[in-house]
């Protein structure tokens, strides 16, 4: 829904009212040009940001709300970029976050002008790229499947997956070993023992005996 | 009147009358006890509950783990039986003890805590039944809580006394604590904590004091007889070598780090387990920051660090085996799981440590050529065992016969002496000691002595035909009549003495136990290493194939050829020599694998030799099962085993008793949780007269020095054995110091500290504030107008883990607690939160996690919000500006942020610097929205609607959840099902297939069944 579709296919659109940003120092992996948009940077088909330093709100208030009223309900992903280069942070971060909830602004806090712009690079750089990278992995190599299995222990490390693993073979003996058993693998501490021991053999269900009544 | 024995009345007098004071005196009872470790503070407890086992009463113990609370349990109706005799023959004592834990229903809690008495309760559950209003309040006549430096801002049980002091103003707190070093951490750390314990009193009671130095010495100190055992040269060789690692180690921390205060980064401080928090303390806040090299060394760290420690607890086989899992453990770098943190332990690469990894693996077995192994006792060809005794066990030997010769003097004059009683750390260490005295000949010279006691322990073994012969103990028993002549002046080992013992012997052991302990490991130690190669091969091939080519290996491999050792490297196997000479020639490895370029040259040495090894015992043994090796136990064991045979079934006054400090074992009520009390306990059973500490401890020292003042008259004889120029006598040497400084500085603290009148929470603060909450109560109007619930926030149960919900309280919202299925808060039938700190933020993006809980809130809630919370002592910043250069890395949590943001519009993410300020947006955010719905909260998510009103255990599901064929979808199904993990691993086929479906049950059922050191799995 975003007016501007003729430029910046390729490359992220700068108001030009952002002219002088130190942030555009940094957008160096992604190219960028000026072109006449209503957000600050249009970073995607669909994507836009608005620049917001802390400094400025703090002296300025009003600033970022008459920039969203002017956004409306243009483009699907908004994205208020934020510079924390105050101290005192806290107050204008809460004042931030409500507005930004309430207008459906998706906010991001950066904390030095080459994070701000590395930010600008990736929205665009990833505009296409499928999640896979944030995804949950599937079938990965048995090693990995069981020391995820095992590490949700406590104080498991990987080195104690190997130890489990070489001791014992398969993750049945494992869960069936007695506490004095999992003892006798070096590096095994009483801790380590117990912890294992009773997450193999805790009832799942808390309040079993309620509903077997 | 006997309760408080003579050593611990000071403490009595100040805390105990505490207790006991009528309400509405100055103290009311309230207080925070700090004591020495090792003084008692058990008694105390005790006593406390004694006073209090009223069903009038209802008192709350706190922060007792379930194993300490049985033993309590035990002494509490003990102590009442003895005071009140039963009248009738059927009567039974009430139970005025009583436990709410895990496996309580909910429907019984309510009920128990109107029952009264003194209640143990779990901090999770009492939290929420205080949220609910299930637990009457104005009923509790105070809370105890136990091992009060646990009590932290974020901690529950401090979240739980506000609530408390919030409904209930005139109830005692008390809190006992026998860490007085926790209280030193940090600072102001003791003001800190009596703040949130809401207490204004502390009684400090060190070792030093007045009148515990009067008490416990004033009727003549314990007779100890000291003796400085004398590392062998190898294991002098491995400290050395691990010392110098740590070093080096250290070295390249301040190195990397160059902003970091590294003055206390000392080798000496790396000998202490809070040399961790030391570092953490420092990193801490840029730990989300600092490279993944930094958290390689203090990992590494650590690790050199509990060598250390295992050097002198273990068996040179057992610590043999250790090192090679960490060297195999580093090998599997390349593995999917590991494969963006691309590091390995660069210790490994240290001269140093090949020092350490060649003395180690000496002690076990040496290579000689032409030796022709024993196919029996497992013994590969081309390996000759050396097999070196742990020096103390001879050392421990010798301190028995000197024991036996008293004993026999004794008995000649007719007196009858206690048992002995050895106590050691750990179980392995007890059970191994079992082994190793467990033939042993203890009679010292005149074998006609024979009708002793003490022999009566060992008659069992003897039985089996084992009598020694007299020639064969002549030796050593010289050498006691020597140190018999010098008793009570320090026992030296001299270094020749034992060396020269090294020499004669091929193999000299000093009991027959010990050899066969020795040779059962290394006989189960060559078949974990055939194993281990098969476990090796089949893991890491597999992953390496799959995915491990952009792995970190040329990294190391670069490094490894800098350092020119020639050791590692492309078809030249670094230890070629040592595997021609030692390998038969059917030893060649028949995977015919050559060594990928960027192998560990340390690594490819032992897999190589796994291989061999393998193949030698496929020829020998080709069915041995660990888990078998595991059981072999030699039978005459199993009834010194059982916990009864110290306790009554073998005469006591003849036996000998090992045992691990309570705080060392897993069985007993003992485990780290608990404070060792245990062990005095078993002093007062057993009314040992000899004592062999076999290794240090303070606390165990303390309580045999109480039990000594309570029984002056008793004969005691104490063994006191350590390592001398050990990093064991260094860790004795200043615990004992840091405990004195540690007071020191409380007492210090104590008296400038300033504690405000209304600490103690009785005295509403500001009555207009005290209006409004209780306005606010009355509209509320409890659970029969629900709609009117006012500022209500959601909280799932596992988040009471965090200090969120207290502050959320403090801001008097009203919370309500449960399980939700998806997000951590609702706010409004329209706002979810997930909360993330700022490493669960790292971790949940690396493992998608994130991802999958976003689709489950954006497919429920209109306003799904990611919370990233900052820690308020770390800096609030996600990056190092030097991070930022070069192109953009997929790696990075921006840019894995920015990808979930491009993938979730919807998604609003709120930036918080600190709890505090997450407490101040949550309440703007609930401003003009609807009040959520406990209920509604509950069932999203949940495909089945019988499964929604059940609390489950966070771990087990955890483990469960992470396993195949299991999902978002039917985890909470299979619990529904299943009891617990074992049971499901052990279902047939068709159960799975019946819980799953027919492919994710099948999934599930292999994946519990792959055996990794089966080939071809």
């Amino acid at each position: 829904s975003a007016p501007q579709r003729s430029k910046g296919t390729h490359s992220i659109v700068v108001n030009s009212c952002q002219r002088g940003n130190g942030v555009l120092n940094f957008i160096k992996n992604v190219p960028w040009e000026y072109g006449d948009i209503i957000p600050d940077y249009q970073v995607g088909m669909t994507s836009c940001a608005l620049f917001l330093s802390l400094k400025y709100h703090r002296l300025h208030p009003e600033y970022v709300y008459t920039r969203i009223r002017q956004l409306g309900h243009h483009y699907l992903l908004r994205i208020l970029l934020c510079l924390v280069d105050i101290e005192d942070h806290q107050a204008s971060i809460r004042d931030l976050t409500r507005i930004c909830v309430y207008n459906n602004i998706t906010l991001i806090l950066a904390w030095s002008q080459e994070e701000a712009g590395r930010y600008l690079e990736t929205f665009k750089a990833y505009e296409h790229k499928p999640p896979d990278l944030i995804k949950e992995r599937v079938d990965p190599d048995y090693l990995s499947k069981l020391t995820d299995a095992l590490t949700q222990v406590k104080s498991v490390n990987k080195t104690d997956v190997l130890t489990l693993a070489s001791a014992f073979g398969s993750l049945q003996n494992i869960m069936s070993a007695s506490q004095e058993e999992l003892a006798q693998c070096p590096g095994f501490g009483e801790q380590k023992v117990r912890r294992l021991y009773e997450a193999f053999h805790q009832p799942f269900l808390l309040n079993r005996g309620d509903r077997s009544r | 009147e006997d309760l408080m024995p003579s050593a611990v009345t000071p403490l009595k007098s100040s805390s105990a009358l505490a207790a006991t004071a009528p309400r509405g005196s100055e103290g009311k009872g309230d207080g925070l006890l700090i004591a020495a470790k090792g003084l008692g503070l058990r008694r105390i407890l005790l006593t406390f509950l004694q006073v209090y086992s009223d069903p009038r009463n209802l008192v709350l113990l706190l922060n007792t783990p379930s194993r300490e609370v049985d033993v309590l349990r035990e002494d509490l109706m003990a102590a009442i039986a003895a005071r009140t005799p039963l009248e009738g023959a059927n009567k039974v004592h009430p139970n005025l003890f009583k436990v709410i834990n895990n496996e309580t229903p909910a429907s019984d809690r309510s009920d128990l805590y109107r029952s009264g008495g003194v209640l143990s309760v779990t901090s999770r559950i009492l939290v929420v039944d205080m949220l609910n209003k299930v637990l009457p309040f104005d009923l509790v006549l105070g809370i105890i809580v136990n091992h009060a430096h646990r009590v932290t801002e974020t901690s529950t049980e401090a979240f739980i006394l506000r609530l408390y002091r919030d409904e209930n103003k005139i109830g005692f707190i008390k809190a006992l604590s026998d860490e007085p070093e926790a209280f030193t951490h940090g600072f102001w750390k003791l003001e800190r904590s009596m703040k949130l314990l809401f207490l204004r009193h502390v009684f400090l009671w060190p070792r030093f004091h007045m009148r515990v130095h009067e008490t416990l010495e004033g009727l003549g100190k314990v007779h100890v007889i000291e003796s400085q055992v004398p590392y062998t040269q190898s294991m002098r060789d491995i400290q050395a070598g691990l010392v110098d690692c740590i070093d080096q180690c250290l070295a390249e921390l301040r190195r990397s780090n160059p902003t970091i205060d590294a003055e206390e980064f000392t080798v000496e401080n790396a000998f202490f387990r809070s040399f961790d928090q030391l570092i953490r303390v420092q990193l801490d806040p840029i730990w989300h920051r600092v490279s993944q090299k930094t958290k390689q060394l203090v990992g590494d760290l650590k690790i050199l660090r509990k060598l250390l420690s295992y050097l002198v607890s273990y068996d040179c086989v057992t610590f043999n085996s250790f090192l090679e899992t960490i060297v195999a453990a580093n090998a599997s770098e390349p593995s999917a799981v590991f494969r963006s943190e691309a590091s390995q332990s660069q210790w490994l690469f240290l001269d140093a440590a090949h020092t350490v990894l060649s003395a180690a693996r000496q002690r076990v077995y040496r290579r000689v050529v032409g030796a022709t192994g024993n196919l029996e006792a497992g013994i590969p060809p081309g390996v000759e065992p050396v097999l070196e005794e742990q020096p103390k066990w001879r050392a421990l030997i010798d301190a028995l016969r000197v024991i036996e010769a008293d004993r026999s003097e004794l008995l000649g004059r007719g007196e009858v002496p206690g048992p002995v009683l050895i106590m050691v750390e750990g179980d392995r260490a007890c059970t191994q000691l079992r082994e190793v005295l467990a033939d042993c000949d203890l009679t010292v010279v005149k074998p006609e002595a024979e009708e002793k006691p003490l022999r009566e322990t060992f008659t069992k073994q003897r039985k089996k035909g084992q009598i020694r012969s007299s020639q064969k103990r002549s030796r050593s028993e010289d050498a006691i009549d020597e140190t018999l002549e010098q008793e009570g002046v320090l026992v030296e080992h001299t270094d020749a003495q034992i060396e020269k013992e090294g020499q004669r012997r091929g193999v000299s052991f000093s009991s027959t136990g010990s050899e066969q302990l020795l040779n059962r490991l290394i006989q189960k130690y060559f078949r974990w290493k055939g194993g281990m190669s098969a476990v090796t091969r089949n893991l890491f091939n597999k992953s390496r194939a799959g995915g491990g080519s952009k792995s970190g290996s040329t990294n190391v491999s670069a490094n490894e050829a800098s350092r020119g050792r020639g050791r590692g490297g492309r078809g030249a196997p670094p230890n070629k020599r040592r595997r021609v000479r030692g390998g038969s020639a059917s030893a060649t490895p028949e995977t015919g694998r050559t060594p990928d370029i960027g192998e560990s040259s340390i690594h490819t040495t032992f897999e190589q030799e796994a291989a061999q090894i393998a193949e030698f015992l496929s020829q020998a043994d080709p069915v041995a099962t660990v888990a078998d090796d595991i059981q072999e136990r030699p039978p005459e064991d199993e009834d010194v085993l059982e916990p009864e045979a110290y306790f009554g079934i073998v005469d006591p006054s003849s036996s000998i008793v090992i045992r691990p400090y309570a705080s060392t074992s897993t069985s007993f009520a003992g485990g780290s949780a608990a404070n060792g009390d245990d062990d005095a306990r078993v002093l007062e059973d057993l009314r040992p007269s000899y004592i062999v500490i076999y290794d240090p401890d303070l606390g165990f020292i303390r309580r045999v020095e109480v039990f000594r003042a309570l029984n002056p008259t008793h004969p005691l004889q104490v063994h006191f054995l350590v390592y001398s120029n050990s990093v064991e006598e260094q860790r004795f040497l200043s615990q004992i110091r840091r405990e004195k400084t540690a007071f020191e500085k409380l007492i210090r603290e104590k008296s400038i500290m300033a504690i405000p009148i209304d600490q103690d929470g009785r005295t509403p603060r500001d009555p207009e504030e005290e209006f409004w909450q209780k306005l606010d109560t009355r509209l509320a109007g409890g659970q029969r107008i629900p709609a009117n619930e006012k500022n209500q926030v959601i909280v799932d149960v596992r988040e009471f883990r965090s200090s969120l919900p207290s502050l959320l309280h403090a801001r008097r919202m009203t919370l309500r607690a449960c399980t939700l299925e998806v997000g951590d808060y609702v706010l409004s039938p329209q706002i979810c939160v997930e909360r993330k700190s700022i490493s669960d933020l790292i971790q949940s993006l690396k493992s998608g996690r994130l991802y999958t809980q976003c689709e489950a809130m954006s497919l429920h809630y209109k306003i799904p919000v990611l919370l990233i919370e900052f820690d308020k002592d770390k800096a609030f910043s996600l990056h190092l500006d030097r991070d930022i250069r070069g192109e953009i890395d997929a790696r990075d949590v921006g840019s894995r942020l920015a990808l979930l943001c491009l993938h979730f519009p919807k998604l609003r993410i709120v930036w918080s610097s600190s709890a505090a300020a997450t407490a101040e947006i949550v309440e703007d955010l609930k401003k003009n929205q609807e009040e959520p719905s406990m209920d509604d909260a509950m069932a999203v998510g949940v495909d089945n609607p019988e499964t929604i009103d059940s609390a489950f255990n966070i771990t087990p599901s955890d483990v469960l959840r992470s396993l195949p064929g299991i999902t978002s979808k039917n985890y909470r199904y299979v619990m529904s099902k299943v009891q617990n993990l074992r049971e499901l691993s052990e279902m047939p086929l068709e159960r799975c297939q019946q819980l799953l479906g027919q492919e994710f049950g099948k999934m599930l059922y292999a994946f519990f069944r792959k055996n990794p050191k089966e080939e071809d799995m």
